[in-house]
């Protein structure tokens, strides 16, 4: 009875000195992983899950990391991964059983699924999600601009931006791009490599991407969609597109940017890409794709270079953006929300993990992964080098936190308008004049935002 | 109990285990449970979304006709049924009668057959893969064989894939190229055939062309009705391929319902639309498939 | 006479191997890429015989994504395709039968409703379907895709049922008088005759289900389970693919059904002496 007693006594004793301890608030940067005598939460005989898209590389990488997760916390993740293309629909069948997994990749589509999507403002507030070596820019990658929710934690930016052969250049005596270069340079680029080495200088165009860049540079304030992704940006002038159509047809008819049975071919596989080859000398691509065509034109013998996209003027808009190439997003109905929280946490923010991962996903958003990757030798190539150079280069435009982070719902619907608009116009030329086929895509542009509206 | 059973007309006969209407459903029990059970609740979902907005995120929202009277006035959805029916008018018969040939040419008895078949099966094996897409977009490509040949005949700045009239012509081609299943199909159907037939047709003096009018064709038929049924639906479906090589482009030109279905439920989040799509093409199929049978009593055969 | 049926042999011959090689020319091409460097896969001009052999896209591609392999993968996809394949032929011989020779109330309306199932596309069902597996429980297992099966397959269904209906029921009649039933007809006279389609059924229904990617897509949600289809596409990668290793295991993927095809096709052949059909 006694014994019982002293220990009811002790018992209450250490809870008064460990309460204030528990209520104190933590100190910033309590859940930094890579501090030194940081220690794993514990989450033995506790199982959570995580789906991906990617290839069989990044199959390979994950899957180390998420065991060496598991190693530190005891915990188990079950995970499975597919190819980028019918990741969707396997997301989309598990969204109508609503059974998703705890963890998911998600891409910049996620306004077309919110309603999975737990916000992690909480985690980031309460330090779990570690965001002391994260900048505000890279946060706001991945933030709904209409109400601040953070809707994940981005795994790595990227950037659309060109890639060239310095080799055509100099032996066509083309001087290289600048940081500023204007589409008549690119033009006139373009046409004196055609006219020297008989072959299209440019064999792949991101024609979409292309038009969202030329409104943002059009005018200060121009966007394609407004940040927060309710509408459009641009004042229902079409001219900017306009420019654009024209720019591209002249080019198209004068053999400087491939016909449509090229560009078909090549498709949306960058490797095949005549620049790969040593035939074309500027390409179109995302800076997280440079490393692969890097690959293969390095087997030909070629090397080559990033540079930005034209301009409208030198001292305009660049209309180039750093997105969050895709991020971590928690699932709403998720049971092991915290866990899922601190499991983003290592994956972000552990130089230990992002070794292994190596920005394979994009460059990473902290800082301190970021320097430790430069600083090692071998994990930094040449072209890895020029990767980072690009993305910090493109970041310190002054322009480029301007273009929204988020894709409408209707977006997939409205660049598929978009690339048919561009083939009527450039391989059929259905249209008397660039402004007609202009016109003609924003007419039925904001019919569809009008059905998606509803 | 051996003996009372086979007993014709006796009274086991007779009984309930043995009546047609229990023998009918006890064969047919696999079928039934599976559409009662995995088709018919999907399928009545179907139906029900196609008169509903619904975006897979959120729940279906009755709208009545709306999806149906907006398909009427819907370009893409036309232009999908036109190329659709483009390709089945053009691609089933082209692999149906590649499939018979063959499969009569394989049926002489000789030491390589087996080989012979087996080689001309192999394209069928590789289905809708990546290499296929590569390998097709190489041959029909702008400095592929066929495209060098055709600017050789003097025809200029001819492409397929940028091109919408002739971008159908690679995967109409790669369709038929994969014909082994139904090559296989004949060659099963012709080795049914009893040899007296040939006989006594060869002995009335008749040579190999008329043998084959006369005897090959009608015995087969239920296999070539078969096969024709099997073709235009898989036609009227026809997906893969389509998403592989052209991604449904230029312009739409391949844009063939099934991936349009696709995109329009998946992509653009419109399932009930693309539901509503579903059903009309169901109609048409229907509408095919049904005259097709009703005809098909004057020119099929069956030996009974 | 024989001199003309010579020349007549070797014309067949020459054009039967002609004609075949163009047919294999893309598979050809496939594996002799499984061979080759990427650019060589991917460039214009490329050869058709490997400069350099890489024969290291065999190795680099059997192991796959990490701690599994590729023999992970053939070891599920041999399970689910031989019980599928197996499922396949009972039920759509049973079914068949059932449907061509039993005259039983409604068997006109489940001859239709089988046609109509096959008549909407499998795009607007997959979600449904799915998520009446995930209600059962049962995604992230092999039944989804098995289960099936066994409950018949109507392209096989009306397959059957049409070499059924090329069977003379004068047979059955004649069975009947020997005191069979109409179970013991099916197991004593219809079922030894189908044989080659029953070969045709099984040849096709194990290609079509070792090549199924949409099912496996949907139904194993677990590496652990990934069939060789679903791993295959793993390879593929919009900031870029690994040719090499995936036509390599491409190759390797060819095998199991080729030789399947080669076993039983020669149940389809008529022997060397009774022609069916003399050149």
């Amino acid at each position: 009875m006694k014994k019982s007693i002293v220990i009811l006594l002790t018992l209450a004793m250490l809870c008064t000195l460990f309460v204030p301890a528990l209520a104190e608030e933590k100190a910033v940067g309590w859940n930094n992983v890579n501090a030194e005598g940081y220690v794993y939460p514990d989450y033995s005989g506790q199982t959570m899950s995580i789906m991906w898209w990617g290839s069989d590389t990044r199959a390979k990488i994950t899957e180390e990391v998420i065991h060496l997760w598991e190693e530190k916390t005891g915990a188990k993740v079950e995970f499975e991964y597919y190819d980028g293309s019918t990741y969707w629909t396997q997301f989309q069948a598990k969204m109508a059983a609503n059974d998703l997994t705890d963890v998911f990749q998600m891409g910049n589509n996620w306004l077309t699924y919110y309603e999975t999507i737990e916000p992690l403002n909480k985690y980031v507030e309460s330090g779990i999600i570690d965001t002391t070596a994260i900048g505000p820019a890279m946060i706001a990658t991945t933030v709904n601009q209409a109400n601040g929710d953070i809707t994940g934690i981005s795994n790595g930016t990227n950037a659309r931006c060109f890639a060239y052969n310095p080799a055509i250049f100099d032996e066509c005596g083309v001087p290289y791009p600048t940081l500023n270069w204007t589409w008549d340079d690119f033009a006139s680029a373009c046409r004196t490599i055609t006219e020297k080495t008989g072959n299209p200088a440019v064999t792949t165009l991101e024609y979409n991407s292309l038009a969202y860049s030329v409104f943002t540079q059009w005018q200060e304030g121009y966007n394609f969609y407004t940040m927060d992704g309710t509408g459009f940006a641009f004042d229902d002038d079409t001219a900017p597109l306009a420019f654009l159509f024209e720019l591209l047809t002249e080019l198209q008819e004068e053999g400087a940017i491939a016909d449509y049975g090229i560009q078909n071919e090549i498709g949306s596989n960058v490797e095949a890409d005549w620049i790969a080859s040593g035939e074309a000398a500027i390409m179109m691509l995302s800076s997280n794709q440079f490393q692969a065509l890097s690959n293969v034109a390095a087997e030909n013998g070629i090397e080559l270079e990033l540079c930005t996209i034209p301009r409208v003027s030198p001292d305009g808009q660049s209309g180039m953006v750093v997105r969050s190439s895709q991020q971590m997003s928690i699932w709403k109905g998720s049971e092991k929300k915290e866990m899922a929280a601190n499991f983003i946490n290592y994956f972000i923010n552990s130089i230990e993990a992002n070794k292994i991962l190596n920005c394979e996903r994009g460059v990473s958003i902290n800082s301190d992964v970021l320097a430790a990757l430069k600083a090692d030798s071998e994990k930094t190539n040449s072209v890895t080098a020029k990767v980072y150079t690009i993305i910090d280069t493109i970041g310190s435009f002054a322009d480029a936190a301007n273009t929204s982070p988020a894709e409408p719902a209707a977006n997939e619907e409205i660049s598929d308008v978009l690339k048919k608009t561009y083939f009527q116009g450039l391989a059929e030329g259905k249209f008397e004049s660039a402004q007609e086929a202009a016109d003609q895509f924003w007419a039925q542009a904001q019919e569809i935002w009008q059905k998606h509206a509803q | 109990m051996q003996a009372t059973r086979r007993k014709p007309g006796g009274r086991l006969q007779g009984s309930f285990l043995y009546r047609d209407n229990t023998v009918g459903y006890v064969f047919a029990a696999p079928f039934i449970i599976s559409f009662l059970a995995l088709t018919m609740v999907p399928m009545g979902l179907s139906l029900y979304y196609s008169f509903c907005t619904y975006k897979i995120a959120a729940d279906p929202v009755w709208i009545g006709l709306k999806n149906y009277a907006d398909l009427m006035r819907d370009a893409t959805f036309g232009n999908s049924l036109l190329v659709t029916i483009q390709y089945v008018v053009i691609g089933v018969p082209l692999k149906l009668i590649f499939a018979l040939l063959i499969a009569v040419l394989l049926t002489k008895p000789t030491r390589a057959q087996g080989l012979y078949r087996a080689v001309y099966y192999i394209p069928s094996l590789i289905g809708g893969s990546v290499a296929v897409a590569l390998v097709w977009k190489q041959l029909f490509g702008s400095r592929g064989p066929i495209v060098t040949l055709i600017k050789a005949l003097g025809v200029k700045g001819f492409n397929f894939f940028g091109s919408t009239t002739w971008a159908f012509v690679p995967l109409v081609l790669c369709n038929a190229w994969q014909f082994g299943s139904s090559m296989l199909i004949f060659a099963s159907g012709l080795k049914q055939i009893s040899k007296e037939y040939y006989e006594a047709a060869e002995i009335d003096g008749a040579n190999a062309v008329k043998r084959f009018f006369r005897i090959t064709l009608p015995i087969l038929s239920p296999i070539i009705l078969f096969n024709l049924i099997m073709q235009l639906i898989s036609g009227f479906m026809t997906f893969t391929q389509a998403q592989i090589i052209t991604d449904g482009g230029p312009n739409y030109a391949t844009n063939y319902i099934a991936l349009n279905i696709f995109k329009e439920g998946f992509a653009y989040q419109h399932m009930g639309y693309a539901c509503a799509q579903s059903w009309i093409m169901l109609l048409i199929m229907a509408a095919v498939t049904g005259i097709i049978f009703k005809t098909s009593s004057s020119w099929t055969f069956y030996e009974s | 006479m024989h001199r003309k049926r010579i020349a007549r042999d070797v014309i067949y011959h020459i054009f039967v191997i002609a004609f075949g090689l163009l047919m294999v020319y893309p598979v050809l091409w496939m594996i002799l890429s499984s061979f080759k460097m990427k650019s060589e896969i991917l460039g214009n001009n490329a050869p058709f015989l490997p400069s350099v052999w890489v024969f290291e896209n065999y190795p680099n591609g059997w192991q796959g994504s990490g701690s599994l392999t590729f023999a992970t993968y053939f070891r599920n996809s041999i399970i689910v395709t031989c019980l599928g394949t197996l499922g396949t032929v009972l039920s759509s011989t049973m079914v068949s039968y059932g449907l061509a020779r039993i005259r039983f109330i409604g068997r006109q309306f489940w001859f239709t409703a089988m046609i109509m199932t096959m008549l909407l596309p499998g795009q607007v069902l997959m979600i449904p379907q799915y998520i009446i597996w995930n209600r059962l429980g049962l995604v992230g297992t092999f039944i989804p895709l098995i289960l099936p099966k066994f409950l018949g397959w109507p392209f096989f269904i009306y397959m059957m049922m049409q070499f059924i209906r090329g069977l003379p029921k004068e047979l059955d009649e004649a069975a009947m008088i020997d005191g069979c039933n109409k179970y013991s007809i099916f197991s004593r006279v219809i079922l030894p005759l189908l044989g080659p389609s029953i070969i045709t059924t099984i040849v096709i229904s194990f290609y079509w289900i070792w090549d199924d990617y949409m099912g496996p897509l949907l139904y194993l949600s677990k590496p652990a389970l990934y069939t060789v289809s679903l791993a295959i596409k793993g390879f593929a990668d919009a900031q870029g693919t690994n040719f090499g290793p995936m036509f390599a295991m491409s190759s390797l993927s060819l095998i199991p059904v080729f030789l399947l095809f080669l076993f039983f096709n020669r149940y389809l052949m008529d022997g060397v002496t009774a022609g069916a059909v003399k050149g």
